[in-house]
């Protein structure tokens, strides 16, 4: 599975204070129990974060991610001739760690892009498939960012730059598995039936991340080829729930052995850019530890964007209505009882991505006596019922509205079937 | 990362100038030359690049820079050799050379300096013969000449090679050079003018220039550690191009590729940009001569250029940097008669005005119905002012 731009969501979860497995800190290893866990409420309040990929992958730049999987375990002669092309003959992909300079790393300018870009939460990956750690785990001597590369703790000072920023959460992705670990091939080979990578390599390694940065989210993968039985994830999620300095904040995915993906877990991912309800937007970091501009580019215009019309994103909720009956460019969401301030509560808005002729036709909307309609960024806007059904509203002339032209949001109170 | 700079490997320093009035993209793969001239359906650009800079090191295996090329070191090729050859298989297409004179260290012209120009080993052994290799080998039809400022053109002997380059070489009847050969050449002598880097006056001049501009708005050569907020917005282009026309100049855009010789994504999508502004737009630009007002007398960032057909007949183009709040705008410098037509590039349909106590008031369509972005021409047909 390739992570280059996808989308988180929340198949389903529960919702409220009760805890139907009992009381804070007694979850039991199992997925009943530990499935019943409320979601903390920030997550889904959240809806956009960012992922950052930043990893050896960085130094060839070309492929994906992927890349050690494509030269050593598919052996692609496209891969097999780059390496030949562009590095000495006894280079190995582990020898691009004298190439992961990480010299332009500073993680207060990237906290600052993305508290600009209205994002909520930011996860670095810790650890991708090629087992190279982005702090100095004690299970991977010299395969560590501290020991090589960069010669730093890049995760350590990822979590320190995003938590000076008041609104912004920070989380580590961590793939399971890696796809040349002596130790794990041993029990792939023998059909799983030992676990002694998880018992010695996965679930203490994951520990130590939990115990030194104290994550707020833990975005598992890699998961995939064991069931959750081998990768120990009950264990770990109730030691997680229970004991963790994270117990109580702590969110996780749905990537916890073969299966638990859309099944089990805090809140799910299914497949790779699955589209609704957080957005986790991925951008790729250079091995000198740059983001590209045009990376830099699209946060800050999301960012313009958000100053706008950020009250028709943070703290709301799927509306009854996903998108108009008539006019299905347009989207809806609805702000919760008790977000916000008193007035816009229960507010249904509108998200329209293409500006109207003149008058801006609406099916799903039902106009009460009080029901008021405004344009962020502009001002209220006059609309009336339409006999069969629906509401037309009179938007002003586009270059009016101060909304980046990228979309546009209605706030609509008081409707009959809000 | 403070103010130190980093050690950079592998540096290799290229720059490509990008010319519009005629834009385009390049980079060492032909076959993504062609997909970029197909997207911009541009019809005439120019590309300048660098064969020397400052250090001396050629994009050109030199025989007068032994192991200081781009074949014997770095990329192991003949970066302007196969330039010039993806440019030339394309009509319409123009290629161009910049060249610096000088070389920060090179003893020869070191000694030369210390010697106060009275001795001349520098260009008689290596610069003017490497000029002429240059011109004999590819045949650009510009030579964007640079560090030339530290001694007079006699030093240079720029005379004689313009006249040797206008008289017998290759290019003779097609070249064109620019006004850097000597010190106080630049801006009084020589092909067109360039006078200082990013000379943008906004105000019509005598003599034909261009405005040299970069993308990045610090550097001309690849900066792996440029944030987005440190690069021209397509918005700050298209006004520079505007600004730059109106006043008789043209517009060379500076990209700086990346030393494995990739164009970064940000720089693509500004030419993108700027291709799909002027498929619509181009007609303002391409083959336009400056008005008799470069910009409006009340909306001072309108901007004007005027072109002749064929027929006999002129049309005059504005360009709208803002769409106007009201909808509507009143133009200070056309004159309007009773049958002016007013046309939106992009747009189907003539546009109407009507006569206000202000002047002639111009109806523009609503905004979200217009396909272009960033700026907008208005085309007069039928001015009573514009012969002038």
């Amino acid at each position: 599975m390739f992570f280059k731009g996808l989308q988180v969501s929340l198949c389903a979860f529960l919702v409220g204070v009760i805890n139907i497995s009992g009381t804070q800190g007694s979850y039991e290893p199992t997925w009943e129990s530990l499935d019943a866990r409320p979601l903390p409420s920030w997550y889904d309040e959240a809806k956009i974060g960012v992922l950052v990929h930043w990893g050896l992958y960085s130094v060839p730049g070309v492929g994906s991610e992927w890349f050690w999987w494509a030269l050593r375990g598919q052996k692609k002669p496209s891969y097999l001739q780059f390496m030949r092309d562009n590095f000495k003959a006894k280079d190995t992909y582990a020898s691009f760690t004298d190439d992961l300079t990480g010299i332009f790393f500073n993680p207060n300018k990237w906290a600052e892009l993305f508290e600009h870009a209205g994002v909520k939460y930011a996860i670095l990956t810790a650890k991708h498939q090629d087992g190279y750690c982005m702090w100095p785990s004690p299970y991977s001597y010299h395969w560590n960012s501290l020991t090589s590369g960069p010669t730093k703790d890049v995760v350590g000072e990822f979590m320190t730059a995003m938590r000076k920023k008041e609104n912004l959460k920070a989380g580590v992705f961590y793939s399971l598995y890696e796809w040349f670990h002596p130790i794990y091939n041993i029990d792939k080979a023998i059909g799983f039936r030992t676990s002694f990578y998880p018992a010695t390599k996965s679930v203490p390694e994951l520990k130590d991340l939990v115990e030194k940065y104290k994550p707020d989210i833990i975005w598992s993968t890699g998961d995939w080829e064991a069931p959750a039985s081998y990768w120990n994830s009950t264990n770990f999620l109730a030691w997680l729930y229970n004991e963790s300095p994270v117990a109580e904040t702590v969110v996780v995915n749905d990537r916890w052995g073969e299966g638990t993906a859309c099944e089990h877990g805090g809140f799910l991912n299914c497949v790779d850019r699955y589209n609704p309800r957080n957005m986790l937007i991925n951008i790729g970091v250079t091995a000198d530890g740059m983001l590209n501009p045009i990376y830099e580019d699209r946060l800050v215009k999301l960012g313009d964007w958000m100053k706008i019309n950020a009250e028709g994103i943070h703290g709301t909720v799927p509306w009854s209505f996903q998108n108009d009956t008539v006019n299905a460019d347009t989207w809806y969401t609805k702000r919760k009882e008790g977000s916000g301030p008193e007035d816009v509560q229960g507010s249904v808005y509108a998200i329209f991505l293409r500006y109207p002729v003149s008058d801006l036709i609406l099916g799903a909307p039902e106009a009460s006596e009080t029901t008021q309609i405004f344009m962020l960024g502009y001002g209220e806007v006059t609309h009336e019922t339409l006999p069969d059904g629906g509401i037309k509203i009179s938007v002003p002339p586009m270059q009016a509205a101060t909304s980046p032209p990228y979309g546009w949001v209605l706030r609509m109170t008081n409707l009959s079937n809000a | 990362m403070g103010d130190t700079l980093p050690v950079i490997r592998r540096e290799v320093t290229m720059i490509f100038f990008f010319a519009t009035k005629h834009h385009y993209f390049i980079n060492f793969h032909e076959s993504q030359i062609v997909i970029f001239f197909q997207k911009s359906h541009l019809k005439t650009l120019y590309i300048v690049l660098t064969s020397k800079h400052h250090e001396g090191f050629t994009n050109f295996p030199s025989p007068y820079s032994f192991n200081w090329n781009s074949v014997d070191v770095g990329p192991n090729r003949d970066l302007v050799g196969e330039l010039s050859k993806a440019i030339k298989a394309h009509r319409g297409m123009k290629f161009g050379l910049y060249y610096s004179l000088y070389e920060w260290f090179n003893p020869l012209y070191q000694k030369d300096k210390a010697n106060g120009w009275t001795t001349r080993d520098f260009v008689v052994n290596k610069m003017t013969p490497e000029l002429k290799y240059l011109v004999e080998t590819y045949q650009p039809e510009v030579i964007w000449s640079d560090g030339d400022w530290e001694p007079q053109y006699t030093y240079w002997d720029s005379p004689g090679f313009l006249a040797w380059l206008y008289n017998d070489s290759p290019v003779r009847d097609t070249v064109v050079v620019n006004d850097r050969w000597g010190s106080t050449m630049a801006c009084s002598h020589g092909g067109y003018y360039t006078c200082t880097d990013r000379f943008n006056p906004g105000t019509l001049q005598p003599h034909k220039w261009e405005n040299c501009w970069t993308i990045d708005k610090q550097s001309w050569g690849y900066r792996r550690n440029a944030h987005i907020w440190e690069y021209c917005s397509i918005e700050e282009l298209i006004q520079v191009l505007a600004e730059t026309v109106s006043c008789g100049g043209n517009l060379l855009l500076n990209v700086g590729p990346s030393h494995d010789g990739t164009i970064k994504p940000i720089f693509e999508e500004r030419l993108l940009q700027m291709g799909v502004w002027l498929r619509v737009n181009g007609e303002a630009i391409y083959h336009s001569k400056p008005w008799l007002h470069q910009n409006d007398t009340e909306v001072s960032d309108v901007w004007y250029t005027k072109r002749t057909f064929e027929d006999g007949s002129d049309k005059v183009y504005a360009i709208l940097l803002d769409w106007p709040a009201t909808g509507t705008l009143v133009l200070g410098a056309p004159k309007f008669c009773t049958n002016t037509i007013v046309n939106l590039l992009g747009w189907p349909q003539p546009i109407t005005w009507t006569a206000s106590t202000r002047g002639p008031e111009i109806v523009l369509p609503p905004r979200q119905q217009v396909v272009t972005d960033w700026a907008w021409v208005l085309v007069f047909q039928g001015l009573c002012n514009d012969k002038s």
